[in-house]
């Protein structure tokens, strides 16, 4: 391969390149280095998760009051009623939807596809695996450089289709495409076959960056690096490529499908022809269940690494981490069906539930782990601590109350509310976007070369804590009180709690735009920072902030493990800023 | 950049595996005489169906055609794909992938194969099809309730009934009973309310305007996933019939105000 | 057992062989310390490539197994509309050209450079008279006979009611595999070309012949499970 670096040596960063606007955004564009890549990536995902999260602004903003019916007297004296608490109404006509209720169904659409298919599904590995995961094996770069690129440009055009179908109005069948209805509706057949291409486009970006990480896994790993002598980031973010590959060709099949029946009407999907709509959803599901592991994989991936370094001890149960990531990405094969309760025959539903129960087991083994890791630890209150924390706690609370959601019985109830909504955010965000907020800002110094203002970023990390809990607290309690999800109206009484979970996602979004200052804030003007801020003994703390084009200058040997920080001085930190225990204990 | 081999023992002591043309040739003829195997097995099935008037069931054909297919399968990735001389970690690759592919179909077919058992546990309150009660049959049925808690006596009510009577007596009237409800859930007539306090209490003015809450309800089974006869507390209706009507058919709004129970 | 060290060390003709495309002057990548490495890697990445076409069908075959088992008596009616002697036929020529595309590999791994040019050459024409039979002699009767997936079943003589979704599954299926039959020609139908021009394959440069050859067997493994599902259902 080719890279375009001759015009410059070796000591400058990735960042510099070629002078000239132009020769600059060519080199951007053309570039196989997976740190470029992988920037571009964090900007593309970072505005995919702020206009997701615009969306879900307005969809709160609908919830704030149900659709009541009012009398009131008009001016001649006649009783009229009319319509309050349609809040989107003013977006009907944009929208060119028949209702109220159909611009709402719209916009949880676009909430739901964005943040899954162009937000969270990405995220990490895309762009944090991306930069790091070569660094860390001491590479020069990830197996298929020029494969990597082509993820990124048919990610951009997966995007791009689905901002199409946005733009001409967006669909309403609710991000999981369920049948009949998407089938059926929308006699314009365009914008939900658009959208559905965008998620099939998608996918292919996804399958490509799995195979490139689970090839440089096995294959470019430094000399002295044996499978458990890598950082628990690469295991995580290897499980996560695992499951890429297989999960999701079966959705790509799956919505092919779907578009062939929309458009042939196929029919094995359309009970009037003899086909199951239940069988979509297990399809659909086969997909999508394992890629949740994708979504929350990488996160944990990165608290095992934030944790250790952040209180600068050995992680606790290395080996126990490394295999519950394998024993996750290989369980969440087998559970797809627990979203299907409602719908499917009783004995795979009794299967399902069964095998439901035992995907906690691994999961919960990577908290206690974590927590023991803390535990006499040294640890520092900055932001990726913090916000290691918050994901302690908000992941927790996502994955125990999936457990009256395993349950056959309680599901039955529970199915549809916003119990599973509430659910499904703890985890996604107070799981995913937790751990990317952590390891973006433990990270950022070595990306950027600049430090961030550590005081603000704490701020919006305190500011998204309460008001992530204000907004999904909430929810649980609607739930269980009925509440269904993906409903515009609802009873008067849910009302109160409505209304404190939009506000909750108000101080949301004062968090993130505290973060977004901070971001900018520190690439504008931030100090420099060093090669080591944070004293973390991985392999891409021995390279400069931002590193250079190959990553290393020599060959990096791995002489020490990832952890021990009880006998090694990390690399760039003066013997006498960091005294070692006398007796270290062994692990 | 590209490296160029620099040093001169490259290529080095041992070159890749090379597959020697008779093998190749051999691995065709065998899987040429299973092809005519399987065309052979699936004539003389056919045969045999017709000549001796015996029905031969479906798995015969499947296996036969399956495990044929397979020993072919095989022969291709060992030998024209190269497992046999290559890594282990491909070989693993593709065998994970075919536990997956095991694991969809099975958990799948499982469930289209059983959509409509019921355990003979649950048979008596559960009935193949659904019980056929639509949204105009009152859902207080003392038959969902016959296991009474052994503190309580209720005196032959069910339990709901039995609650709800308690709950009068203690608002005083029957009126009072209903306004305490109405307050709650003003929306729609409860189905227990035989007197009308609905109407008496003033709530039965509102104009039903059709949103989310109200799902259209939709009755009759997909054929193949459950049998035809479907016990229906209205023989009128013809279930198979319905469904086929349904499936396919647009929203059609209901306005429907003796609606489903609304306590929670 | 052979390696690639016993590959024929004849040397190419003088205006190929300074070609920076020749096989002799190519080098791998910056980023392996080894060219085995780079191979190994490569082909390591198109298993998990092949795996994911596997599951792409796997869907397929999914829909297949649940819909045979609800209506065997649909199943058995549409597979006795097709002709097991074009599916037959059909196979044996897969084969034919699978072989040819292992042999390919073979003389690239031992510098064969006229033989590897004449397997890839008959390689191309076993997938055109594959998707000529397919066409000529199935899909275009079969679609003027008003048997066609989903919408376009037309025909008036179905003896079952859910024979259009065995009608829609075979097109669907065959279509897929067709796709994947010009896609792979493709692939092949580079590596000829790149072969003739440069005699860009040999013993230590044979990666992308290799891999393309693996895809193309993968086309075939479908079509061996595809052919006894669809045209040999009694």
């Amino acid at each position: 391969m080719t890279t375009n670096d001759h015009a410059h040596h070796e000591g400058e960063s990735y960042f510099d390149g070629p002078p000239g606007i132009l020769a600059k955004v060519w080199q951007w564009m053309s570039t196989v280095d997976h740190k470029k890549i992988g920037v571009m990536y964090l900007v593309a995902v970072l505005f995919m998760f702020f206009l997701g999260g615009v969306s879900a602004l307005a969809v709160r903003f609908e919830l704030l009051d149900p659709v009541r019916t009012v009398e009131t007297l008009n001016e001649a004296g006649e009783l009229v009623q009319h319509t309050t608490g349609q809040r989107l109404a003013p977006l009907i006509d944009i929208m060119s939807a028949q209702n109220a209720n159909e611009v709402y169904n719209r916009i949880f659409t676009l909430h739901g596809a964005l943040m899954v298919f162009m937000f969270i599904i990405p995220s990490i590995p895309a762009s944090l695996g991306n930069f790091f995961l070569p660094i860390m094996l001491g590479a020069k770069d990830v197996a298929f450089p020029r494969l990597n690129l082509l993820s990124w440009y048919i990610y951009v055009i997966g995007c791009l289709f689905g901002v199409l179908s946005i733009l001409m109005g967006g669909v309403d069948t609710g991000w999981t495409f369920y049948t009949p209805y998407s089938t059926t509706t929308d006699a314009d057949h365009w914008r939900v076959i658009l959208m559905i291409l965008a998620a099939f486009i998608l996918g292919f970006s996804s399958i490509l960056t799995g195979m490139n990480f689970v090839v440089t896994v096995h294959k470019l790993r430094a000399p002295g690096m044996g499978w458990f002598d890598m950082p628990l980031f690469i295991w995580g973010i290897y499980a996560t490529a695992v499951i890429q590959v297989l999960a999701t060709p079966v959705v790509g099949i799956t919505l092919l499908l779907l578009i062939f029946e929309r458009v042939m009407h196929i029919g094995i999907f359309d009970p009037s022809m003899g086909g199951d709509p239940v069988l979509y959803q297990h399809f659909f599901w086969f997909y999508s269940h394992p890629v949740v592991y994708v979504m929350i994989l990488p996160g944990m991936a990165i608290i095992s690494e934030v944790i250790s370094v952040h209180s600068r001890k050995h992680i606790f149960g290395y080996r126990a981490i490394a295999f519950s990531s394998l024993g996750i990405a290989g369980v969440s094969f087998l559970v797809w069906g627990h979203h299907i309760f409602t719908a499917m025959g009783e004995l795979a539903a009794v299967l399902f539930s069964g095998l439901t129960f035992l995907v906690a087991i691994p999961t919960a083994i990577k908290v206690f782990n974590w927590i023991a890791t803390l535990y006499k630890g040294s640890i520092a209150i900055n932001t990726p601590m913090l916000y290691a924390l918050v994901f302690l706690f908000t992941f927790s609370i996502g994955g125990l109350t999936g457990l009256p959601l395993a349950t056959l019985a309680t599901d039955i109830h529970l199915h549809d509310t916003y119990y599973v909504v509430a659910h499904f955010h703890y985890t996604m965000m107070g799981g995913t976007v937790m751990a990317f907020m952590a390891g973006l800002h433990h990270w950022w110094p070595k990306m950027f070369g600049k430090m961030y203002n550590e005081k603000t970023a704490m701020l919006g990390c305190i500011i998204v804590f309460l008001g992530f809990n204000l907004t999904f607290f909430t929810q649980f309690f609607l739930g269980t009180q009925g509440m269904p999800r993906r409903y515009a109206n609802y009873v008067d009484e849910f009302q109160t709690l409505h209304i404190i979970s939009t506000y909750g996602s108000w101080l949301l979004l004062l968090g993130f735009l505290i973060h977004l200052g901070t971001f900018i804030a520190s690439l504008v003007a931030g100090e420099k920072a060093p090669a080591n801020p944070w004293g973390g003994l991985t392999l891409e703390w021995e390279t400069e902030s931002p590193p250079i084009e190959h990553n290393f200058h020599h060959e990096p040997v791995v002489t020490h493990g990832p952890y021990d920080f009880e006998t090694t001085v990390p690399p760039h930190w003066d013997p006498k800023d960091f005294p070692l225990p006398e007796n270290p204990s062994s692990h | 950049m590209t490296n160029h081999d620099t040093t001169n023992h490259e290529p080095h002591a041992h070159g890749h595996p090379v597959v020697s043309w008779q093998i190749q040739l051999g691995v065709l003829l065998v899987l040429l005489f299973f092809t005519f195997t399987t065309v052979l097995f699936y004539n003389a099935e056919n045969w045999i169906e017709t000549a001796f008037q015996i029905h031969l069931p479906w798995w015969v054909n499947v296996i036969g055609a399956m495990s044929i297919a397979t020993v072919k399968a095989i022969l291709v990735c060992m030998f024209f794909m190269g497992l046999k001389y290559d890594k282990a970690l491909n070989t693993f690759a593709m065998l994970f992938c075919l536990f997956c592919v095991a694991l969809f179909l099975g958990f799948s077919m499982i469930d289209l194969d059983t959509r409509d058992r019921v355990d003979t546990w649950k048979k008596g309150e559960i009935v193949l099809g659904g019980t056929g009660k639509g949204l105009n049959t009152p859902s207080i049925d003392p038959a969902f309730d016959s296991t009474l808690s052994p503190t309580i006596n209720t005196k032959g009510l069910s339990i709901v009934e039995f609650n709800r009577q308690q709950k009068i007596e203690q608002k005083g009237s029957e009126k009072a009973y209903w306004k305490y409800h109405y307050k709650k859930h003003p929306d729609h007539r409860h189905p227990a309310d035989t007197n009308n306090y609905f109407a008496t209490l003033g709530y039965d003015h509102q104009i039903n305007l059709p949103d989310a809450n109200k799902a259209v309800p939709r009755t009759g089974l997909t054929p193949g996933l459950f049998h035809a006869t479907d016990p229906t507390t209205d023989p009128t209706t013809d279930p198979t019939a319905q469904a086929d009507q349904d499936a396919n058919a647009s929203t059609k709004a209901k306005s429907d105000d003796t609606g489903k129970d609304h306590e929670s | 057992m052979q390696t690639t060290l016993d590959a024929d060390t004849t040397p190419a003709p003088a205006h190929i062989a300074n070609h920076p495309t020749h096989w002799r002057n190519r080098g791998f990548a910056a980023h392996w310390r080894t060219r085995d490495d780079d191979f190994d890697a490569s082909k390591f990445g198109m298993w998990l490539f092949l795996t994911t076409e596997v599951l792409l069908f796997a869907g397929i075959f999914c829909a297949y197994a649940v819909f045979r088992m609800l209506y065997p008596e649909a199943w058995a009616n549409g597979s006795h509309h097709l002709d097991w002697r074009f599916g037959a036929l059909n196979t044996v020529v897969l084969l034919i050209s699978s072989w040819t595309a292992a042999s390919a590999v073979r003389c690239a791994q031992l510098n064969k450079q006229k033989w590897l040019k004449i397997n890839l050459i008959i390689t191309l024409i076993c997938a055109a008279a594959f998707l000529f039979i397919k066409f000529k002699f199935e899909y275009i009767p079969k679609l003027s006979e008003g048997k066609g997936p989903g919408a376009f079943f037309t025909y008036a003589f179905a003896e079952d009611p859910y024979e259009v979704l065995w009608w829609s599954l075979y097109y669907m299926g065959t279509g897929l595999h067709a796709l994947h039959v010009v896609i792979g020609a493709s692939l092949l139908g580079w590596v000829l070309y790149r072969s003739w021009k440069y005699q860009a394959y040999g013993p230590s440069e044979y990666l992308m012949v290799e891999n393309s050859a693996l895809y193309w067997h993968l086309v075939d493994l479908v079509w061996i499970f595809l052919f006894p599902l669809l045209y040999l259902i009694h």
